[in-house]
């Protein structure tokens, strides 16, 4: 197959004639349109021969031509401009082309104007990526396109958690969108963080039934990037270069040891009562005396009856790990055409470091890439790009993120300075630092190739092959440390140490991507009016990828970390040392577009596609998807061509439907039973024989998930279009949805995916942009504003649910919905606590609070029994409306919006970007969601003062306690748990200075520029317990949120 | 340069020729790293493999499925842990009703590919037993907990009827797992014939021990229980559908039957390989360092049925050493007999509480290898403080170590003061989760009490000294007491056979998961359980005992802390009370489990359990 199709190019490319004599002068000056200026480096050829030249500095040229020839004038940045050679020519004004890209929208196999766009499509330029210290695509575009939802849960370079959500949900599991680079789809999203931001010309999102003609994939929207061609006659040179500073930002408000104790101290009486009722003080962990000099900021020894000394001292584990970190970023970059070719070369480089003080963590990005065309002759033209991708992502293998939240009161060091472990070997310090490095490569080639042959007059035929290599490596080895009590005797168990460790896991994953294409596309003016454009082509693709991975312990050396350096002893954790995999998919398509206007007034496009996939049964693997749109420029029409319409220049209307897949949850060979294999351990000398069990429970009946997309869009421009605007309002519809219907465990597994769903997500999105001068100042303002939400409609299945964030579809309901408990107010009384025992407690949730701390006492929640069955349970019978925790709202983040500011006099230049959600459910989650969820953790100080006490009856918060099922019972999964998250957020600050020209040109610089640049420089939020608002629902992970602040400097020679 | 025309065409149809010919290509793609099921099941060796999983399904103590030891232990029983540790609330899920279901599939896919097996039957014949043996196993363990339940004998798929269907009552999924039973033990060979590779899988004779148990169960359930927690099976509860009422005396009788069949064959041996020491090194016989004699577990063949661990092989991954389900209490204490073969309350061998050794003196060598004896020194666990049993003869144990601490109780914690040795290694060579004896999931022990329980519920209370001598006191005698005999209790109206019975089972088979049941079926587990567990006597005959006044030399504390027992202590004992009665008593209710809500939510048709 890849033969025949090179094959096939190389015969394009030779079909070409060659005929050529001694002819008459003919001279000319090529200009720009535009401007005027001569355009140095344009080729002039004969058409039909091989004659030809360039024009020199001054744009003239001088050639010998027959006086029937037609000379064809072209430059890449130009439209070719055919004149009859006829002795002295003049000026020839060749129309620029990059004045229009701004207005060429990249929409799927082809472009298309902005008018006649008929598209729920948003393009944002190169502007969105430069000058900011974020060498992360996905992470620039967070805000930037309405409907694109962008969220991370860390700012760790490298593992931010990314998730991009395309108006809403499209299934019950995460669909990405389909991303899509210079026409090449992604091995994986994750592509997206690894690509040099710097060499894109164009993100172009195709929302609505637009992304039909990627079909069966493009259910979760397209996402196309397009890189930056070579441009202009003269060789560009750019150097990027950046530094920055990265501090943390938001600090939970940990307690210091003082503050800790104290709250321990007054909790300590919060849970046991004697017989007689009187409070009886509990100190789960440790003793009074220790609490009290602790609670006095006193550091000091203790010596347990053991015999063990112990010492206490105030300690910020943040401030042990966390510090301010340098990262940078350099980009070079060269551009530039000269007669038939075009060239862009770039290289970058980033290092990215993350806050953590104790070893690197970070992540080192080495990019390339080389994007050349040549016209190989007036009809041929060659395009072609090259890139390569490093990243390589280096953390701790241990300890990350850990123990933050543990007790502030011991120190890091013990008296001897080794690290001090007291507290079940959690020193976090210790951790990091010796535990080990994980150092992931990610390295990607991509190669594509694409050639353009116009055979008749508005017939081109296009022939593509691209290929992705994929080279993943990941080696992880841990190393042996010890933990030393206060007087530096070792604490008994070794982290880490032999048998099986230190360990090391190397792993390794490679992919090879193929796709070949072959494409029409048909252009026609009829009658002048009738404008059409079709396209018929078909893509296939094949993907396969192999993995190895192998696992040694007791590594010899320290500093050489290899397989070799490790001998691996004859354990049970190493009998199977080594695994494999080896997988591949494959999709054929065909595709069709067409395109039709009249008058540019009114638009239609059909879109089709049939594709079909390795990864179904036969029968099962074809679909057809297809799309419909149109559009009514209605300022077009004459009727509104009136004085009192002047300030309205632009007003279409736009309608979509349109029909894709998707198969985010499908592995490769799910309608296959597969056999795993094991161990079981037997003989009178054991030794483990072969076990084996049927992977699960198959189905060879599902096929495509059918997302029906509707859309309905206005765009407008007034007042000389300096506001220009977009609404949109969509219903995405997902019928068939491949879920895992939940049946009674008695079925032995998990039932397979099915077609069995129906979910429906509507939403809507706005974006306003004004663009003005004041005076010497130009600036711009753009806004915009988008929301979705998405209810699951039919959910073939019996319905279970639980209390809490609950991720199983559930019919009715959105996905990730909250169903809470409805809370009462506390219990005001011991009496009223009793009552509500003896009323509840038989059975349900409140049965077994009748322990000696697990008693509820006032300044506990009262749970109200919603159902009014004489039981707590999250449930009830299992039909709608029984049960206790009721259906609260969902999860997701929801109205995030966009605000960019942009400002420029004389060599200033200002932009800011502020990105924010303007409601989110948080349901906190994990071991610091609520003060001593378990008594031996820090707590957070924001509840200090606010909790419930007798003198304190109307506070905010349930009264404290070490009980971890009373704290499970006040804090988990009640009404008021829910914190209503808003949150704005400056994400990019950008204050530039151009020098002058006449200054910088002296020195042989066409630019200089400098500038400052920030991110995340400052919030606004209504997080009520101090964590950062994106960092989403977990108390977990202590890692903070940083800030960005970088110095850049722009040279352009 | 004009391309023809003409060319267009050719051009067109290559591109497609060329795409299509590729379709299988890019569009026929089988696994290349996995063995489908269509190529499986074809030979002995793969239904082999097939019924060895079966071996890992069975709760051990290397967690299965979220499954945890502890829970299968005796924890917050009468006689371990205290505190209430019975069925209380409705369970919204349940794994221990997931979890069997999930192994009974596997049982039935084995038994449906074995219709269809071409080769020749009697190759494949053991591993379908086995697969029998399995699905009688995983259907006991459910009937236990929670009644009647589904019966599932056949592949379920998602339109499978029996998913939406009621429970089966527990006479009805009695009768299916006996039947099972009795395919099992027509396919399955004699533990002689099972080749010294294959030792661990099970054997007719296991199969039959089985049955015993069940039939044990079942029909002592019947007999004292009855129909009380079957519910009428048309608003709670799985009904008494299939209810034999000469099903008690069938069981019982079969039951005896079989146990004296499996105490016939010489494969299976009490372990008496350290002597008076024995049953102690029994459950923590692990490699040759892990007891004095240097046995390793070819040295057991008490062992009748296992969950195999090894620690090179296959860890038990349970922290079975420091931590455990709990302490012993006050009333397990005091089951043990003396070595006269009575017990305390009525012994003259007996020494009272007054000194923290003293109720340890002549008695039940068991009491030993449960609870640690005061003021002795005892091997602890890890380098620095395990066993090296060169050091000291290892039963006079002298010439300790001098980093070894003679123990002594500590009443400052809230616990009863008395330490669980049972299942808790010594050897030094251990850490925590890398205890590796094998676990028993059937051993002859248990079938001398089968014998002798069964025996004496068919002889209405009594039994025979020559049945007696046949089964319960080769358990006794292990253990240094006096045997049982009627002559022996005759003098004690206290004292009953059935009560003596009962009693040597609760000790024997401490910790091994049965105590809750055995009350159950005994009807007696309001009156057992119910009342508040203790701890140490603090005060005995009027007088404070040597350890409500002692001082640790070592830690210079008071080893009792009056404030760590805020219920105080039982005035008519002098015992520590650890627990105010419980707010909610147990009731027959909570013989069963609750069956989990989500299950319910899921098929209507399964009516909960009564009282839930």
């Amino acid at each position: 197959m890849k033969k025949e199709v090179l094959l096939f190019i190389l015969l394009l490319t030779i079909i070409q004639g060659r005929i050529f004599a001694q002819n008459p002068l003919v001279t000319g000056k090529v200009v720009d349109s535009a401007t005027g200026a001569p355009v140095a480096g344009a080729s002039v050829t004969v058409a039909g021969s091989k004659k030809g030249t360039v024009t020199d500095n001054s744009g003239t040229f001088r050639l010998n031509a027959p006086s029937s020839a037609i000379l064809v004038i072209s430059d890449v940045r130009y439209a070719d401009m055919r004149v009859p050679a006829s002795g002295a020519l003049g000026h020839i004004q060749l129309r620029s082309l990059s004045k229009d890209m701004s207005d060429v929208i990249v929409v799927g196999y082809g472009t298309r104007k902005k008018e006649v766009l008929t598209g729920a499509i948003s393009q944002v330029g190169e502007e969105v990526f430069k000058d900011r210290p974020v060498p992360n695509v996905a992470l620039a575009l967070q805000g930037e396109v309405p409907g694109v939802l962008v969220t991370r849960t860390s700012t760790r370079p490298g593992n931010e958690g990314l998730s991009i959500v395309l108006r809403g949900a499209s299934s019950v599991v995460a669909v990405d969108p389909l991303i899509i680079i210079d026409g090449v789809p992604v091995i994986g999203t994750w592509e997206l963080s690894q690509i040099n931001p710097n060499d894109i010309q164009s993100v172009s999102v195709l929302k609505d039934a637009s992304a039909a003609i990627y079909g069966a994939r493009a259910q979760g929207g397209v996402i196309l990037v397009t890189t930056k061609r070579g441009r202009g006659n003269k060789m560009q040179v750019t150097l990027n270069t950046n530094a920055s500073l990265n501090t943390i930002g938001i600090k939970v408000p940990w307690a210091t040891m003082p503050q800790w104790a104290k709250l321990y101290l007054q909790t300590s009486f919060s849970d046991k009562k004697d017989a007689s009722g009187n409070p009886v003080q509990w100190l789960p962990q440790w003793t009074l005396d220790n609490l009290n000099k602790m609670a006095a900021d006193s550091s000091f020894d203790y010596t347990d009856p053991g015999g063990v000394v112990h010492h206490y001292a105030d300690n910020n584990w943040q401030n042990a790990l966390y510090g301010a970190a340098w990262s940078t970023q350099q980009n070079l970059s060269i551009r530039g055409s000269s007669g038939k070719s075009a060239y862009m070369l770039s290289l970058g480089y980033a290092n990215d470091k993350s806050l953590l003080k104790t070893a690197y963590d970070g992540e080192k990005k080495y990019t390339v890439r080389m994007n050349y065309d040549y016209n190989i002759s007036e009809k041929v033209r060659f395009e072609s790009g090259f890139s390569f991708d490093d990243r390589i992502d280096q953390s701790p293998r241990n300890g990350i993120g850990n123990g933050y939240f543990d007790a502030p009161i011991f120190p890091t060091y013990n008296k001897l300075g080794e690290f001090y472990d007291d507290y079940g070997y959690r020193n976090p310090v210790a951790f990091t630092q010796s535990g080990g490095t994980t150092r992931n490569s990610e390295s990607i080639v991509r190669l594509n190739s694409r050639l353009t042959a116009e055979i008749i007059d508005g017939l081109k035929l296009t022939g593509t092959a691209a290929l992705t290599k994929r080279d993943g490596w990941m080696t992880a080895y841990n190393q042996t440390f010890n933990f030393y009590n206060w007087l530096g005797t070792l604490v008994t168990s070794q982290q880490y140490g032999p048998p099986n460790n230190p360990s090391i896991t190397e792993t390794i994953g490679n992919t090879l991507y193929q796709v070949y294409g072959a494409q029409l596309d048909y252009n026609k003016t009829i009658a002048e009016d009738h404008h059409l454009s079709a396209m018929v082509g078909t893509t296939a693709e094949l993907s396969q990828t192999k993995t190895v991975s192998a696992t040694r312990s007791q590594l010899q050396f320290p500093g050489l970390y290899d397989l070799n350096t490790a001998i691996s002893p004859a354990t049970i954790s190493y009998t199977s040392e080594n695994s494999g995999g080896n997988s591949h998919w494959g999709f054929v398509s065909y595709l069709s577009r067409i395109d039709y206007d009249y008058k540019q007034k009114y638009l239609l496009t059909l879109l089709g596609r049939r594709d079909g996939t390795s990864k179904f049964d036969v029968g099962y693997k074809w679909a057809n998807f297809y799309g419909v749109m149109g559009g009514w420029r209605i300022t077009q029409e004459n009727f509104m061509k009136t004085e009192g319409l002047k300030w309205l220049n632009e007003l279409k209307v736009r309608a979509s439907y349109g029909e894709t897949g998707g198969q985010a949850n499908v592995g490769n060979y799910d309608y296959l039973s597969t056999i795993t294999f094991g161990t079981a351990l037997f003989g009178a000398t054991p030794a483990l024989q072969t076990s084996s069990y049927l992977s699960g429970i198959t189905t060879d009946q599902k096929t495509w998930e059918r997302m029906q997309n509707k859309n309905l869009g206005v765009d407008f421009g007034v007042l000389s279009n300096h506001l220009t605007g977009t609404v949109e309002v969509f219903e995405k519809r997902n019928v068939g949805m491949l879920i895992r219907l939940v049946y009674p465990s008695l079925l032995g597994g998990t039932a397979p995916l099915t077609n069995s769903g129906d979910m429906r997500t509507r939403g809507w999105e706005m974006q306003l942009n004004w663009k003005g001068t004041a005076g010497a100042v130009t600036y711009n303002v753009g806004f915009n504003l988008a929301n979705a939400k998405n209810i699951v409609t039919s959910y073939a299945g019996a319905n279970t649910w639980a209390a809490g964030k609950y991720t199983t579809p559930r019919e009715g309901y959105p996905l990730n919905s909250l169903y809470v408990y409805k809370t009462d107010g506390y219990f005001k009384t011991q009496a009223e606590a009793d009552a509500y025992f003896t009323k509840y407690g038989a059975s349900g949730n409140a049965a077994g609070y009748n322990g000696l701390t697990n008693t509820f006492h006032p300044g506990d929640l009262k749970v109200v029994d919603l159902d009014g069955d004489g039981k707590i349970t999250p449930t009830g019978t299992g039909v709608k409306g029984s049960g206790d925790a009721y259906f609260y709202g969902d999860a997701d983040p929801h109205y995030s919006f966009g605000l960019n500011l942009g400002a420029a006099y004389h060599g200033f230049d200002f932009s800011a970007f502020i990105q924010g959600v303007a409601q989110w459910n948080i349901l906190r989650t994990g071991n610091a969601r609520a003060p001593f969820f378990r008594n031996y953790l820090n707590v957070n100080t924001t509840y200090i003062g606010k909790t419930w006490t007798p003198d304190n009856p109307n506070a905010p918060y349930p009264r404290l306690s070490f009980d971890n099922n009373i704290n499970n019972w006040n804090w988990q999964y009640n009404d008021v748990n829910i914190q209503h998250l808003r949150y704005a957020r400056l994400k990019s600050l950008i204050l530039g200075y151009t020098l002058p020209g006449t200054l910088t040109r002296k020195a042989t610089f066409d630019r200089v520029r400098v500038y400052f640049s920030g991110n995340d420089l400052f919030e606004i939020t209504s997080v009520r317990d101090g964590f950062d608002p994106e960092r989403g629902e977990s108390s977990d992970n202590s890692y903070p949120f940083f800030r960005t602040w970088a110095f850049g400097l722009d040279l352009g020679f | 340069m004009q391309l023809k025309k003409y060319s267009l065409l050719p051009a067109i149809i290559v591109v497609l020729a060329m795409i299509s010919s590729c379709k299988k290509t890019f569009l026929d793609l089988n696994p290349l790293d996995q063995v489908t099921e269509a190529a499986y099941f074809t030979s002995p060796d793969q239904f082999k493999a097939a019924s060895n999983d079966f071996y890992n399904k069975m709760v051990g103590f290397r967690p299965l499925n979220s499954s945890n030891i502890y829970d299968w232990e005796d924890k917050g029983s009468d006689i371990i842990g205290g505190g209430y540790g019975w069925p209380v609330t409705s369970n919204q899920t349940d794994i221990y009703w997931n979890n069997p279901y999930s192994y009974i599939r596997e049982n039935n896919v084995l038994l449906e590919k074995g219709k269809a097996y071409k080769g020749s039957y009697a190759d494949i014949r053991p591993y379908l037993a086995a697969a029998y043996f399995f699905r009688a196993w995983q259907h006991f363990f459910l009937l236990k907990r929670f009644g009647g339940v589904p019966i599932d004998t056949i592949v379920v798929d998602v339109n499978s009827p029996v998913l939406k269907g009621p429970r089966n009552s527990r006479y009805e999924v009695t009768k299916q797992i006996l039947q099972d039973l009795d395919s099992a033990i027509a396919g399955l060979p004699l533990e002689a014939s099972i080749a010294a590779a294959d030792k661990g899988h099970v054997s007719q004779q296991a199969a039959k021990a089985f049955k015993a148990r069940v039939e044990l169960y079942e029909g002592t359930y019947e007999k004292y229980v009855g129909k009380a927690t079957d519910g009428d099976g048309s608003a709670t509860g799985a009904g008494s559908a299939g209810y034999d009422p000469a099903g008690v005396t069938n069981y019982l009788t079969d039951a005896a039957s079989l146990a004296s069949q499996v105490m016939g064959y010489s494969d299976y041996q009490l372990f008496t390989g350290v002597d008076s020491l024995s049953n102690y090194y029994l459950f923590v016989l692990d490699d040759a360092l892990s007891n004095p004699k240097g046995l390793t577990k070819t040295a057991n063949k008490e062992f009748i049925l296992a969950s195999k661990y090894d620690y090179t092989l296959l860890q038990g991954n349970a922290n079975l050493t420091h931590t455990g389900a709990g302490g012993p209490t006050r009333k397990f204490a005091d089951m043990f007999d003396c070595t006269d073969g009575l017990p305390p309350s009525v012994s003259p061998l007996f020494q009272g509480y007054a000194h923290m050794e003293d109720e340890f003196q002549n008695r039940d060598w068991r009491m030993r290898f449960v609870v640690g004896t005061p003021n002795h020194k005892y091997w602890g666990f890890g380098t620095a403080y395990g066993s090296n049993y060169t050091l000291a003869n290892y039963e006079t144990l002298f010439n300790w170590p001098s980093n070894i601490n003679v123990a002594y109780p500590d009443l400052t914690l809230g616990g009863s003061g008395y330490g669980n040795r049972k299942f808790s290694s010594e050897a030094p060579n251990r850490a925590d989760y890398q205890e590796s004896y094998d676990y028993p999931q059937i051993r002859l022990a248990e079938v001398y009490l089968i014998y002798a329980e069964a025996k004496c519920e068919l002889g209405n209370g009594s039994i025979s000294d020559a049945d007696l001598n046949l089964s319960i006191n080769k358990v006794r005698a292990r253990a240094g007491v006096a045997p049982l005999t009627n002559a022996l209790i005759a003098p004690y109206p206290s004292l009953t056979m059935l009560g003596e019975i009962r009693r040597e089972r609760t000790i024997e088979l401490v910790n091994e998961g049965d105590r809750f049941y055995d009350l159950y079926r005994w009807g007696t587990a309001e009156a057992e359980l119910n009342p508040p567990a203790e701890g140490m006597h603090v005060v005995y005959n009027g007088q404070p005992t040597q350890i409500a006044t002692f001082t640790n030399p070592y830690t210079n504390k008071a080893a009792y802390n009056p404030a760590s027992y805020p219920f105080g202590v039982d005035a008519a004992t002098g015992a520590l009370l650890l627990f105010l009665p419980p707010k909610t008593p147990m009731t027959k209710k909570n013989y069963l489990t609750s069956i989990p809500q989500d299950q319910i939510n899921l098929n209507k048709s399964l009516l909960q359990n009564p009282g839930y």
